[in-house]
Parts: C-alpha cells; sequence; structure tokens
C-alpha cells in the first residue's frame, strides 16, 4: 500500500460497491433533494496512477502537508502537479483511481459535482471508459487515475458515481 | 498494513523532505543509496498482550498501545551507516574536525569503495561555519583506484548558482601528476571512468565565475561494473583536451541578422566563416590574462569572490597550484574559458575541442556495459537475456554487417524528437483512420508522430517499445536498445480509445511492403513487426491469411500475450498473438518467474523481461519495470524522458530486438528459420516445466544464442539444428564482496533446468582469496557449496582489490566476480561526520524535534546515542518518531538533499510511531545513508533546476547540555 499522511482519507471501496439506487440510474443519488452545482476548478487524467499506486479506490487530501507529499511521490510521472495551488480552507483534492487494468483504453474523467446540503453531502460524478468491443490496445499494464480540485471543503459525506457504467465507485466520510 | 508491538505501533507515514525546485527522479520515497545495515528489531519494555484494535473511523490512526506514556523516558540506540561510508574532512560543520584538503599536497586519504559527503563554498556565502569563513573551493581525495572504477559525483545547488567539476590526477607519492580525467559539464551530475589501475587524486572543484553560495555534494566510487557506467574516461596520456581550443556555435540570431553581439566575446574564429554553418566553429582562446578576463567578467555572477576571479581570469582554485603542470593549467583554462563563452548568451554551446581519437561517436555496436548514463537500469533485463554477451560476439566478428534491420512498431506512434531515439527513426505512417481517435486533424496521412494531447492520457507505449528495440546506444545519454543498430519504422494505428482491426491491418501490410490504403509502400521492408498490442479474441481468419502474406515477405512477425491473468488465475494469450505464423511472446518478472499478468496457452512461443513495478529486487532501488524511452508533459508541453513500465509489452520487444540482431548478422536468415530457432529452444533458456510450456513457451529469449545460431547460418550455412532444451549450471550469488572487515564467503554452484553439465575447477584469480569445497557439500558433479577465504594480510593496505573466481564447467566457464578492501592501519570503519538524532512529537506534523543529540563520530562504524526526553516540567509526549541526519553546511537543518538522513525502523517508505510504556525505550536502531543518493539522470533533467531541500530542523545545541554526548562536541 502506498504510504500516506494521516491527512489523507482512503476509501477503498471502488469494485464491490452496488449501484446506489435503480430506475432513475445511479445517476447522482439527488432525488428529491435540492442539489447545487459545485466547481472543479482542476482536474487532470492519467493513464498511471501518478504516484505509482495501483490499488482502486478514492483518497480526499485536506491538507497542504498531504498534498506536498502527493505531488512529491507523483513528480516523475506528473511534474504538472506541482503547478496546481490547492487552498484547503475551501477545497479539497480528490482522487479518483480505477485500480490495476490490463491494457491501455481504461480512463475516468471528471463529470459534475453536487452538493446537497441538507444531508451534507458531496455527489462527484465521474465518466469511465474501458476499451472498445473489438477494439485492441496497446498490452501495457495501466492504472488509470483521476486527480481534481473542487471547491468545496465541508461536506460530511462525499459519494463518487460512474455515470457510464451507472455504478457508485465508493464514498468517504468525513 | 499495521503492526502491532509491545509498547511500540507502526503507521505509515512518509517523511516529506519539502525542495525548493523541482528534482530528478528520485522522490522522497526512495532515499536510499549504497549499501545500508538493515536495523534489528527494537526491544521494547515488556508491556501488557496487545488488545484487539479498536474500530476507527480514520483508517490510518495507529491503535493505541495499552498502558500510559511515562513523563520522562530515555532513547536510546545505534545510527549505523555503511562501511564505505567517508565524509569531507573541510566541511562547514563547526562540530566536526576541520583539515583542509585544498590542494595535493593536503589531500584526504579515502578507502576504495567510498561513499563521500561533503561541502564546497565560496568565502563569505552561505550558512555561518568554518567553511563560510576560509572558503572552500575545492576538495583533495587521495586513494588507489582500479581499471573500470567510476567515480560519481553529484551536488544539490543549482549549477547556474554553483558549478562544480571533476577531475582526476595521477599520483606520485604527495605529488599530483597531470590531470588525466574530467568531467566538465553544467549539470549536476558528473563522473570519470578510471582506464588505468594506479595512485589517483581526484577534486571535486568549484568552477569559481560561476557562482555565488555553497553546495553539499555526494562522491560516490564503487567496484568496476557495479555502478552507472560513465561517458568521460581518464586516459594514461593525459586529458585529451586540445589547449587554448574551443568548439562554439554563435547563436544562430547573430549570424542572421549581422547584429553587435551584445556582449562580444574575445576569441579568435579558426575555422573559416561559412554562411549557415550548422555545425560549431572553433575558436582559439587568448593567451593574456586581461584578455581572457573579459568574458569572465562578463559571465560571471554578483559574488565578490566569482568577480575578482573572473579579474584574474582563473576558473578553478587548482590553477593557483604551483605543483600543476603547464598543459593541465591549460586544459583547466580552456574549459573555464569554454563555460564562460556559453554563459555569455552569446553561444548555443561551447565546449574544448578533443583529439579525435576521444570524441563520443555514435556505434551501432561496442563493449558492454554501454557508455548510456541510464544504462544501469537496463542491466537487470539486458543482462537476463545475455545481450551484453551477444554485443561482446558481435563486436568480435570479423567484419561488420552493413545493412541495418528494419523493425516496425505498429504502435501508438513515436516521440520523433526523442534524443534517444531520433537517429534510428526512418520513415513511417500514420494509418488512425478515426478524426476523433487521431487527435491529429486528419485521418491516415504520412507523419507517425504521436501527437497526444495531455487531456488523452497519453502513455506514449509506441516509443517505450520502439526505445527496447533499438534506442540508440554509446551517446552517452539514456539507455540503449536490444539492437540499436536497428532502424525503426514507426506505424501509427493506436489512438484515444485503442485501434481498430482495420487500420493495423493496413500498418501491418505498410511495414511488410505490400499494397495498403496509403498508397504507397516503403523503399525497404521490415525485418520484423512488433505487436505490443491485443484483445481477448480468437484469432480472426482473415488475419490469418494476412500474416501469410506478411511471413511470405521475409518479415517475421512478434506479439505480445496479453495482460490478462492473474497470479494463480490464467486467461488464454489474446489476438493477434493467437494466430498462427505469429511469435506470441510471454513476460517474466526479474526472478526469472512467470510474470503475474501474463496470459498462458499454447500459442506462447517464448519469454522474455515484462517487469512487474510493484517489486524492487534488483538493488538499484528502481522498481522492477522495464526502462525505456516516453515523454511526459512540462507546461503542457510535450518533453521526451524515460518511464518504467510492465506488461508483455515490454517483452515482446525484447524479442523483436533479438530477431533484428539475427537479421543484422544474417540478412538472408528466413522466416522459417527464425521460426525454428525461436520454438525449437535453441535460442532461448528453459524455464518452468522442462521443454516447452505453455507459461514460457521455449523458455527465457537469449541473444547470446540468438548471435551464435546466426553466426552458424553465415556463409550458406544451413540452420543450426534445433538443440534439446538445456539448463546449466549457475552460481549464486553471482558475485561476491567481502568489504573492510569479512574473511569467508559462501559460493553456491547448481544445476539450473536439465543438464549433465559437471564443475571441472574453481578458481581464484586473486591470490589473496582461495577457494575450497565446503566438506561434506559438494557432490561428484563439483556441485554444491563452496568456501572463498580471504586473507587479509596479503591485500595492500589501504587498497581495493578486484578479482573473479572462474568456474570451469564441461561446457563454459562461469566468472563471479570479487571485491575486498584493506583500510589503512588505524582507520576507522566508515564515518559520516557529526550525527544529529532528534526525537520529535508523533502528532505534530512539522517533525520539529522536541529533543535530541549529537554524536560526533561513530566508533567502528556505529553511533550510539542516548537522549532523554521530557522534564519535570513538560511531559514528554506519548508518541515520537526517531530520526537522524548529519548538517554539512550547518544550516542548522539535517537531511537536505546529499546529507546523511535517516529515521526509525526505515526512512522512505514508512516511519514508525514509537508509544514508550517505560523510562528506557531501548534499541531504536536505524541506518542513515546521503538523502536522495546519485541520480545519474542529474545530468540529463533541467540544468537550471535545484533540488535543494528544506531538509528537517536540527535539534537546537542548548538542548545538548542534557545530552550524555556533550563532553564529545568542541
Amino acid at each position: 500500500m502506498t504510504a500516506l499522511l494521516p491527512g489523507m482519507a482512503m476509501a477503498l471501496t471502488a469494485c464491490s460497491a452496488p449501484a446506489l439506487s435503480s430506475g432513475t440510474g445511479a445517476s447522482n443519488g439527488t432525488a428529491g433533494q435540492n442539489a447545487s452545482a459545485v466547481n472543479v476548478t482542476k482536474s487532470e487524467s492519467f493513464p498511471i496512477c501518478p504516484d505509482g499506486s495501483r490499488e482502486s479506490g478514492i483518497n480526499l487530501i485536506d491538507d497542504a502537508k498531504s498534498w506536498q507529499a502527493f505531488v512529491r511521490n507523483s513528480a516523475q510521472r506528473a511534474p504538472g502537479l506541482s503547478e496546481w495551488k490547492p487552498n484547503f480552507v475551501n477545497s479539497r483534492v480528490i482522487l479518483i483511481r480505477l485500480g490495476s487494468k490490463p491494457s491501455a483504453g481504461y480512463t475516468v474523467k471528471v463529470g459534475e459535482a453536487k452538493w446537497i446540503a441538507q444531508v451534507s453531502e458531496l455527489v462527484l460524478n465521474v465518466y469511465t471508459t474501458r476499451p472498445t468491443q473489438g477494439s485492441l490496445n496497446a498490452s501495457v499494464l495501466t492504472s488509470p487515475c483521476l486527480v481534481l480540485n473542487i471547491a468545496q471543503a465541508t461536506f460530511k459525506t462525499l459519494k463518487v458515481v460512474d455515470l457510464t457504467e451507472d455504478k457508485s465507485l465508493g464514498q468517504i466520510t468525513q | 498494513m499495521r503492526l502491532f508491538k509491545s509498547g511500540s505501533a507502526t503507521v505509515l507515514m512518509t517523511l516529506m523532505l519539502a525542495a525548493c525546485g523541482g528534482g530528478g527522479e528520485t522522490s522522497a520515497s526512495n532515499p536510499a543509496t549504497g549499501g545500508t545495515t538493515p536495523a534489528p528489531a527494537p526491544t521494547p519494555a515488556p508491556a501488557p498482550s496487545p488488545a484487539p484494535a479498536p474500530a476507527q473511523s480514520d483508517p490510518f490512526k495507529p491503535p493505541q498501545v495499552p498502558g500510559t506514556a511515562p513523563a520522562q523516558y530515555t532513547v536510546k540506540g545505534i545510527v549505523n551507516i555503511a562501511e564505505t561510508a567517508e565524509v569531507d574532512s573541510d566541511t562547514n560543520d563547526p562540530q566536526a574536525t576541520y583539515t583542509g584538503n585544498d590542494d595535493p599536497g593536503t589531500a584526504q586519504s579515502i578507502n576504495n569503495p567510498a561513499l563521500l559527503v561533503g561541502h564546497l563554498t565560496f568565502q563569505n556565502e552561505g550558512p555561518i561555519g568554518p567553511n563560510r569563513d576560509q572558503g572552500d573551493l575545492v576538495d583533495y581525495f587521495k586513494l588507489k583506484l582500479t581499471a573500470g572504477q567510476v567515480i560519481e559525483l553529484e551536488f544539490s545547488s543549482d549549477p547556474i548558482d554553483i558549478d562544480i567539476d571533476l577531475f582526476v590526477r595521477r599520483a606520485n607519492g604527495t605529488s599530483a601528476g597531470p590531470i588525466v580525467g574530467q568531467s566538465t559539464g553544467e549539470n549536476r551530475y558528473e563522473c570519470i571512468r578510471i582506464t588505468t589501475t594506479g595512485d589517483y587524486f581526484v577534486s571535486a572543484e568549484i568552477y569559481v565565475p560561476s557562482s555565488v553560495g555553497d553546495t553539499v555534494y555526494q562522491m560516490r566510487i564503487s567496484a568496476p561494473g557495479a555502478s552507472a557506467t560513465c561517458a568521460n574516461a581518464s586516459s594514461d596520456n593525459g586529458s585529451q583536451i586540445i589547449p587554448a581550443q574551443i568548439l562554439a556555435k554563435p547563436m544562430v540570431t547573430n549570424l542572421l541578422l549581422k547584429a553587435t553581439p551584445k556582449a562580444p566575446v574575445t576569441a579568435r574564429m579558426l575555422s573559416p566563416e561559412i554562411a549557415g554553418r550548422i555545425g560549431p566553429s572553433l575558436y582559439e582562446m587568448p593567451t593574456l590574462a586581461s584578455e581572457r578576463a573579459t568574458i569572465l567578467a562578463r559571465s560571471s555572477r554578483t559574488g565578490l569572490q566569482a568577480k575578482s576571479a573572473a579579474k584574474e581570469a582563473f576558473s578553478y582554485r587548482s590553477e593557483k597550484d604551483p605543483s600543476l603542470d603547464a598543459r593541465s593549467l591549460a586544459i583547466l583554462q580552456t574549459i573555464g574559458y569554454a563555460k564562460a563563452m556559453k554563459r555569455s548568451g552569446n553561444f548555443e554551446y561551447a565546449f574544448p575541442n578533443f583529439q579525435v581519437k576521444n570524441f563520443q561517436t555514435t556505434t551501432p555496436v561496442g563493449t558492454f556495459p554501454p557508455n548510456d548514463r541510464d544504462y544501469s537500469r537496463q542491466r537487470w533485463h539486458y543482462e537476463m537475456i545475455s545481450l551484453p554477451a551477444a554485443m561482446n560476439t558481435l563486436q568480435a566478428m570479423p567484419s561488420q554487417p552493413t545493412r541495418r534491420p528494419i523493425v516496425a512498431i505498429v504502435d501508438t506512434g513515436i516521440v520523433a524528437n526523442h534524443p534517444d531515439l531520433a537517429g534510428n527513426i526512418i520513415a513511417g505512417y500514420d494509418f488512425i483512420s478515426s478524426l476523433a481517435s487521431a487527435s491529429d486533424g486528419n485521418g491516415i496521412d504520412s507523419n507517425p508522430d504521436d501527437t497526444s494531447k495531455a487531456s488523452s492520457n497519453p502513455s506514449f507505449h509506441g516509443s517505450h517499445v520502439a526505445g527496447t528495440v533499438g534506442a540508440v546506444a554509446f551517446n552517452g545519454i539514456g539507455g540503449t536498445g536490444v539492437a540499436p543498430m536497428t532502424r525503426i519504422m514507426p506505424i501509427r494505428v493506436l489512438g484515444d480509445g485503442g485501434g481498430s482491426f482495420a487500420d493495423i491491418v493496413q500498418g501491418i501490410l505498410f511495414a511488410a511492403g505490400l499494397p495498403n490504403d496509403s498508397g504507397t509502400i516503403p523503399p525497404e521492408r521490415a525485418d520484423v513487426i512488433n505487436l505490443s498490442l491485443g484483445g481477448q479474441q480468437t484469432c480472426p481468419a482473415e488475419l490469418r491469411d494476412i500474416f501469410d502474406r506478411v511471413r511470405a515477405q521475409g518479415t517475421v512477425i512478434v506479439a505480445a500475450a496479453g495482460n490478462e491473468s492473474e497470479e494463480t488465475v490464467f486467461t488464454p494469450v489474446g489476438v493477434p498473438a493467437n494466430c498462427s505464423g505469429v511469435i506470441s511472446v510471454a513476460a517474466v518478472n526479474a526472478t526469472r518467474g512467470r510474470a503475474f499478468y501474463s496470459n498462458v496457452g499454447t500459442e506462447n512461443a517464448i519469454s522474455a523481461p515484462g517487469g512487474d513495478v510493484s517489486k524492487s529486487t534488483t538493488g538499484t532501488g528502481d522498481p522492477d519495470g522495464i526502462f525505456s524511452t516516453v515523454a511526459g508533459f512540462q507546461s503542457g508541453v510535450r518533453t521526451p524522458t524515460y518511464a518504467h513500465l510492465m506488461g508483455t509489452s515490454m517483452a515482446a520487444p525484447h524479442v523483436a530486438g533479438v530477431i533484428a540482431l539475427m537479421r543484422w548478422v544474417n540478412p538472408n536468415l528466413s522466416v522459417a528459420q527464425i521460426d525454428s530457432l525461436v520454438r525449437g529452444g535453441t535460442i532461448s533458456d528453459d524455464l518452468g516445466a522442462v521443454g516447452k510450456d505453455n507459461l514460457f513457451g521455449a523458455g527465457l529469449i537469449n541473444a547470446k544464442r540468438a548471435v551464435d545460431a546466426a553466426i552458424a547460418t553465415l556463409g550458406g550455412g544451413t540452420t543450426p539444428t534445433p538443440t534439446p532444451i538445456a539448463g546449466q549450471i549457475e552460481p549464486s550469488p553471482s558475485s561476491v564482496s567481502f568489504g573492510s572487515t569479512r574473511t569467508s564467503a559462501e559460493l553456491l554452484l547448481r544445476r539450473v533446468g536439465t543438464t549433465a553439465d559437471k564443475v571441472q575447477s574453481v578458481s581464484s584469480s586473486l591470490s589473496s582469496v582461495s577457494v575450497a569445497p565446503k566438506p561434506g557439500a559438494v557432490d561428484a558433479n563439483g556441485l554444491g557449496t563452496y568456501i572463498l577465504t580471504l586473507n587479509r594480510s596479503a591485500l595492500t593496505s589501504g587498497a581495493a582489490a578486484f578479482g573473479q573466481v572462474t568456474v570451469t564447467t564441461t561446457t563454459r566457464n562461469i566468472a563471479v566476480q570479487l571485491s575486498a578492501d584493506r583500510r589503512p592501519v588505524g582507520a576507522s570503519v566508515g564515518s559520516f561526520g557529526p550525527i544529529y538524532i532528534s526525537v520529535a512529537d508523533a502528532d505534530d506534523s512539522t517533525f520539529k524535534p522536541i529533543a535530541g543529540t549529537a554524536v560526533v563520530s561513530p566508533v567502528n562504524g556505529e553511533y550510539v546515542y542516548s537522549v532523554q526526553v521530557g522534564s519535570s516540567a513538560i511531559p514528554a509526549p506519548a508518541r515520537i518518531i526517531v530520526f537522524a541526519g548529519g548538517d554539512l553546511d550547518n544550516d542548522d537543518r539535517i537531511c537536505s538533499r546529499g546529507e546523511p538522513c535517516g529515521a526509525y525502523p526505515t526512512l522512505g517508505t514508512s516511519i514508525e510511531v514509537i508509544q514508550p510504556r517505560s523510562a528506557v525505550v531501548d534499541n531504536i536502531n536505524f541506518s542513515v545513508t546521503p538523502f536522495g543518493g546519485i541520480n545519474p539522470s542529474a545530468a540529463s533533467v533541467g540544468r537550471h533546476t535545484s533540488i535543494r531541500t528544506q531538509g528537517l530542523e536540527k535539534f537546537i545545541p542548548s538542548i545538548y547540555l542534557s545530552s550524555p554526548n556533550l563532553g564529545a562536541l568542541k
């Protein structure tokens, strides 16, 4: 397991988590509740997680020290992350890891984020891709990863939903 | 990962040493370099058995150990260092004994091998300390060196601020002879390879006009063949630099606009002015110091000492050494003047002219290891396939072939401007027909450049594969390919979302010189097509037909078996590797075992290294991946670089490269002949079940056997009859180091695979090392354990001895490398100078030390320490961490880049939170080693990059009053 600073929480629930709901799809789980849009200020996808992690899951980085450690561990694969300057007073950094994949062709990209004040819940929708049926792909092991900075710092629960696959990728409770 | 211990608990926690700027590839999580002694497990005071961990919401909070912490306790332990540890005798640390080593007469004797840390500075620059007071522009070291050894130096500062260069002079007693080698780059890494055994002076020198500030540096002197290779060689005849001659290229703008240079250079051009000249022009350095001072002053920094040096027209302190011979003086002046021309801003580049015989040339075949700086990172996968032996065989051929084989890389395209690929790339094609997938604004076109944008998650996979097949060798940068004489034909078929069958088929047809949708065919068809791609389908009939036509053209098809398997759950070989006529390549890891992901099936023809980056077993500190050429993005701009990847994608190009070597030897080797050699086991080492099996095919590809087999077919010879797959006798370990204290070692000779081979003799080339069978441990075939015994009294004091044990079997000779060194009488066993031990509250994220001590020097390689924590006024914390390091620059921070550094139990992957439950917490033992290690890539990364780190706060000296080591402090 990758070394993490105390300020970096992690949930390893991605693959086994059930879909949030049926009928309308997992989409965002906000039916019947007032949801407001939250700005994703920065996001970047990687074919191989920049810190080298090959596990699936969600990480929440909520302090500068943890962020700096992540950037340092990612310096070789993603030097551009050092140009990010997240403000942890009013924002958080979220890492979404799809885990080890047997080839290229898997991606995770950001959709939209919503804030449900009634339950103090942040819902992040993402889109994933996998190799299309019948295509051929590079036979290299990958670990697709999405890193994003979201302009919301106070929430009790973070839920990440894959709209493409209509399923939850996991959640974190602060 | 969570460990319970009585009185302590482990938590994963990264000790962060933030950098002031960017950095090399070595990250904070991977600092170890050189030998380190594993820290013994602590034996804390007895405590009740741990209770089950309570449920916690935060999975990274360590479990609480039962009981409460005393208000005061003592932390005791030992900080270990490698026996090769050495420290500069004039650092800026006031706690260390200061002995100047600024000229050959006062040179510091050091041991060999050595891992040395040091400090250089300008007068009145840097933190307060003895070096600031006096200035320290050069450090001289004296030692015996053996041919083949490499001296590496890396410093921490931005070379624009302070540039350190490396020089080697022959020694005659205390007198220094001429300069015989130099490494004077404008980056943070320097290296020199020693070509003649003897006594030497090695100096690290500041390029004086450059500079402001101070720097910490590391110097590593390793056993022959053990460290990075190096392009700069020492010479028996002295430096090959031609004094006073400089090759330089003026800035293009000055040539085109005929503008007056903003800072005219005083140098006379010797070569005729040629409009549009592409290469450098030859300049002559002025003989008058006053004329040289002009450019030196213009290029110098604002530091007073730099300005003063410029006025005096000297670049290195050694120019003032009265023992320096005239030629060596001129060499130093020439190097310094060339640097000044470059720094003036009027030249793209400027460097001293060399004797032609010393030019580094790009040659396809040469003696391995090559001089490519990062070859050491590829060593494991190339030695595994016996590539060095194959290269040496090729080099020994009576005449070198002239036709360079072509390997088509049907993949994601190519980073055409990669300096390790560009020289070997020929015309290819882009067959991606989908505009959305191509992301280059058009459909199929003649440009196979990988135009991926950062937003499309590019892996630059094709460039990685191409580099393994045919990266340029012997060019001093990056790594090398399996077949560096190869011409790489890049065919782009994989874009965003992968590739379609239709596009891939077109790419294959083009590569084979068959009609295709582009309407063109290449001037020469490819010898080999590498397909590091696939999908989980059966092989379509159309593809089989196409592969038949490709083979009929004389083109061999190699494909990756696929990565869909797990450790114990196997997946069949994917398409196109499962098509008949295709050589399917399975992957092995760094220990020659099946890579966990490698697909399995009867289609597997052979195996090759594919790596496993989740492990690090090669001793380099790198992940066990395949190291090759890729690109990254810097501020949105595609930038050539290198990376470790894993997969059967990486295994296939090893095989494609070896087949290219065979076609280099014999271009007429037919597809059927190659098929026979591959599938019959003639060019592989058997792995797994005896004979061909579904995991490894015929076994691990062996480049040496492949080259031998190809040579056997020359002159109209027929294909060698496939020999039964045979095992061989192998030694374990493959090298033995006695260091400075060991006197005996065991060597195991065993059969690997099926073989009737027998050991005939075992002998040592060193008179000081004897070999004898271990009683009762060697069988009638000579297999078993042998005892190597070193007679230390037969070693020359202060010298390293290198040799080999030769194992002669009925089929081959096996060399086991030997090394031993004998310290001078009275010398200590390693030292990094004063080491500062700090205890910090584990719940304080700043790592600010609350207690600590200093140990000025080790005893027998051990810094024994004892730290009192807490007082009646301020209770000790319940949870602590312990770390230690050196402070060579005396900036009151330990563990800056290059300074010794360590933490309990290890630095890097995790440090342990200790929860004291008794008055004494003992056996908190750990090792320190220079932080960051030496990274040859520092020579190729951004020149203007500082990698100085902030380090960690040093425990303040006033609290040393509580230390039992106070008496040792000055």
